[in-house]
């Protein structure tokens, strides 16, 4: 379902989404309705317009996710798929849980193993950054801190330069990267070859908001925004 | 033509698995509570659970094992080394074992996850209570025992993030303090972190679960102890020089064992390979009436009765390999000395006085290493029996013609298997074991690493032959939903990569069933 809803100033940052998320954890994943695979975002427990949601399901496309001012990190060292040199700014959702903030991971765990011939693969599509020129990335760290890279929209020589990730009916958090603030949309193909429906896939743009800065007329600004959602089928 | 073997199940009397080993898969440590206004110490419960359709995203299809009965196994692909362990865990150029934080195929990916409502407790903010309609709790380390820390190790638990930075929640190097603390735990987190240790072995972590409830739920502090059971898997090989002592063969139990002195562990005899580097191994005996094995032992190897004062004697009863084999007393010890690089089984009997010990069988790789590929396996082979080379190149071909594929024989060989010799009756066979329809068998995960080697071993059973064969999962959860599920079976109370492992028979299963074991390629 696509709504109109009115924008909404945040910290400079115009939102067009229906709703915000903005802490807890949250499912990038997918699911097969009426033979059709459909990504989705599923709210597993996190705050939704500054209210608490749990285990509500959106379309991928109407939810924003933010990146708020704290999750802003000064670069170590250059890292050209993150798009940063030591010392640039870097906001990071991380793939570790922390208090109140985003908890995002990619998930196919709903889907059942044994009905498809291969695993589900993400495919990283164009890239809407603030800029024009700014640098989505997503990665994931080692035990070590070491990090591999599987979605840069400007480097894609990290580890997979297909800008891929195979999902194997699992669920993956992850780290995903933003070198500006503003307002990114970002597309989204997941693919797959089902046993009997041939080969599918569905692509949808995902929205983040990138805080430059602590505001508190944030969580003032999520309440004027009604909470749009369906209710996961039991 | 694959090998199917009829298996007849009695199970009017099976019984419900007592202990699981998990080694692979998506499993959450759980931490329920329920408000207990009379008791609320009671409230607690805590489990290891998974999801029956895989997906721990809704609230259905759950199950939850009592953790006291589980065993969390770290696969042997968990080992790395490095010159840059994490700060203050581990030691540059020694060995980690890390259950990773990421979903990594063919290890276990645990989680933790705390599902009580939001609304029971007070918030815990560094220590500080305040009423919250959210809640959390927290979880201090107490104690970290079993034979990896007697060996040295410690464990810890760690997140990594963002640009690689290490945040460790509990590390036992340096000994346990208050510093040793999860929190928070919010009312319905769920989060996946590092599991650390730096030895094989066992590790029993104790945790102590704690938090204040909110004023209309008393106000009181409650607490609960919870222990979860880690297993790091050892070599499976010795090196050079082993000692081995003697069973009686009772019950399936071995008729000797080997133990590794430099580890302190005992090898079923049937599960460790020894290599003979500079194509040379010794080994002594200890001796049958001073059992001095220590606190690692494998469980259940009864002594044989062997008569004191006199000499007991090792027969060679029959050997196999691609050279010549000489055996010779050296000091008290038995030295083997191999006329060519390869694969040898050697088996030996013990004897003293009119007693006799069974047989034994002792497999050497003579400049080998235990991780040795198909090609080495079928060339070894190729050698032994004369064969040309290339013979037994093609791993899907049978080249002895007992219906069991060169792949499958490689992947089952600690059963004893010879590509060139029929001899499927090696094959595992069902059994009952504490009233359960089970499948023994030997998975060598230098062979086949669940995840990434060329080969994979796999399960399948038909009831009737019609019915079309349905696999044997290596994922206990997966297999839990409909019954046909791997699970570990060893003897002793350690692993290695030469793992003992039993295929259980559902619990609802019929009479009489089919099975057989399947080679596949991975790639």
């Amino acid at each position: 379902m696509k709504l109109t809803i009115p924008l909404v100033s945040l910290a400079g940052i115009a939102v067009s989404q229906a709703a915000v998320f903005s802490s807890g954890e949250l499912d990038f994943g997918v699911i097969l309705e009426g033979g059709e695979l459909e990504l989705e975002a599923h709210v597993v427990s996190g705050v939704v317009n500054g209210a608490q949601t749990d285990d509500v399901e959106f379309e991928a496309s109407e939810l924003q996710v933010l990146a708020g001012a704290n999750l802003k990190v000064l670069a170590a060292t250059n890292l050209p798929a993150a798009g940063v040199n030591t010392g640039d700014d870097l906001w990071i959702l991380p793939q570790s849980q922390a208090a109140g903030v985003p908890y995002v991971a990619l998930a196919s765990e709903e889907l059942t193993a044994g009905d498809w011939s291969s695993a589900i693969t993400f495919t990283l599509g164009s890239v809407t950054s603030p800029s024009g020129n700014g640098t989505f990335s997503m990665w994931t760290n080692d035990g070590l801190g070491n990090p591999t890279f599987f979605f840069s929209s400007t480097n894609p020589g990290g580890t997979d330069d297909n800008n891929q990730f195979v999902s194997n009916f699992s669920h993956d958090h992850v780290n995903w990267g933003f070198n500006e603030p503003g307002e990114w949309f970002v597309d989204l193909t997941a693919t797959g070859m089902h046993n009997t429906l041939g080969a599918l896939s569905a692509t949808e743009t995902l929205s983040f908001t990138v805080i430059p800065e602590p505001s508190s007329t944030l969580l003032a600004g999520l309440s004027l925004i009604g909470l749009v959602a369906r209710r996961r089928s039991k | 033509m694959k090998p199917t073997v009829p298996a007849l199940f009695f199970c009017v009397f099976c019984a419900p698995l007592g202990a699981v080993d998990l080694v692979l898969g998506h499993f959450e440590y759980q931490i329920d509570y329920e408000p207990n206004a009379e008791n609320p110490d009671s409230g607690w419960s805590t489990s290891i659970s998974y999801d029956l359709d895989g997906s721990f995203a809704d609230d259905e299809g759950i199950v939850r094992l009592d953790e006291s009965t589980v065993r969390l196994l770290a696969a042997p692909s968990t080992r790395l080394v490095t010159a840059n362990p994490p700060d203050g865990f581990g030691q540059a150029n020694e060995p980690l074992w890390i259950l990773s934080q990421n979903n990594i195929p063919g290890q276990l990916f645990l989680g933790w996850r705390a599902i009580y409502s939001q609304g029971i407790f007070q918030a815990n903010v560094n220590g500080n209570y305040t009423p919250s309609p959210l809640g959390s709790i927290s979880s201090e380390l107490l104690e970290v025992a079993g034979s990896g820390v007697e060996r040295g190790g410690h464990f810890a638990m760690w997140t990594s993030s963002g640009f690689g930075f290490l945040e460790f929640h509990f590390n036992s190097t340096d000994g346990i303090n208050s510093g040793d603390v999860l929190n928070p735990i919010p009312a319905g987190s769920h989060s996946h972190y590092n599991w650390g240790f730096t030895k094989p072995g066992n590790y029993a972590v104790k945790f102590n679960n704690e938090g204040r409830l909110n004023p209309q739920f008393g106000g009181q502090d409650v607490s609960s102890e919870v222990s979860l059971n880690f297993v790091v898997p050892h070599d499976g090989f010795i090196r050079t020089a082993g000692r081995w002592r003697l069973g009686d063969g009772r019950e399936n139990l071995p008729a000797a064992s080997i133990y590794d002195q430099v580890n302190q562990v005992d090898y079923a005899i049937d599960q460790v390979a020894l290599i003979a580097t500079n194509n040379r191994f010794t080994m002594d005996m200890v001796d049958p009436n001073v059992e001095s094995l220590g606190q690692v032992g494998l469980a259940g190897i009864d002594q044989i009765n062997f008569i004191s004062e006199e000499p007991i004697t090792i027969e060679l009863i029959a050997q196999s390999g691609p050279g010549n084999v000489t055996v010779s007393g050296e000091q008290g010890a038995t030295l083997f000395e191999f006329g060519a690089d390869g694969i040898y089984r050697i088996t030996l009997q013990a004897r003293q006085g009119q007693s006799s010990a069974p047989p034994f069988t002792l497999t050497f790789l003579s400049n080998l290493e235990a991780n040795y590929s198909y090609e080495a396996w079928a060339d070894s082979f190729e050698r032994t029996h004369q064969l040309a080379s290339g013979t037994l190149s093609d791993p899907q071909s049978d080249q002895d013609s007992d219906c069991l594929s060169n792949a499958l024989e490689f992947l089952l060989f600690w059963h004893g298997f010879d590509p060139a010799v029929p001899d499927g009756q090696l094959m595992p066979t069902p059994q009952f074991v504490d009233g359960q329809a089970q499948i023994i068998f030997l998975r060598d995960l230098y062979k086949d690493d669940f995840a990434s080697s060329p080969l994979e071993l796999a399960a399948a059973f038909s009831p009737d032959l019609s019915t079309p064969w349905k696999p044997w999962s290596r994922l206990f959860s997966e297999g839990a939903a409909d019954g046909f599920y791997e699970d570990g079976a060893e003897l002793g109370n350690e692993i290695s990569p030469i793992m003992r492992r039993r295929l259980v028979v559902p619990d609802a299963s019929p009479t009489l069933g089919f099975f057989r074991f399947e080679q596949r390629s991975r790639n």
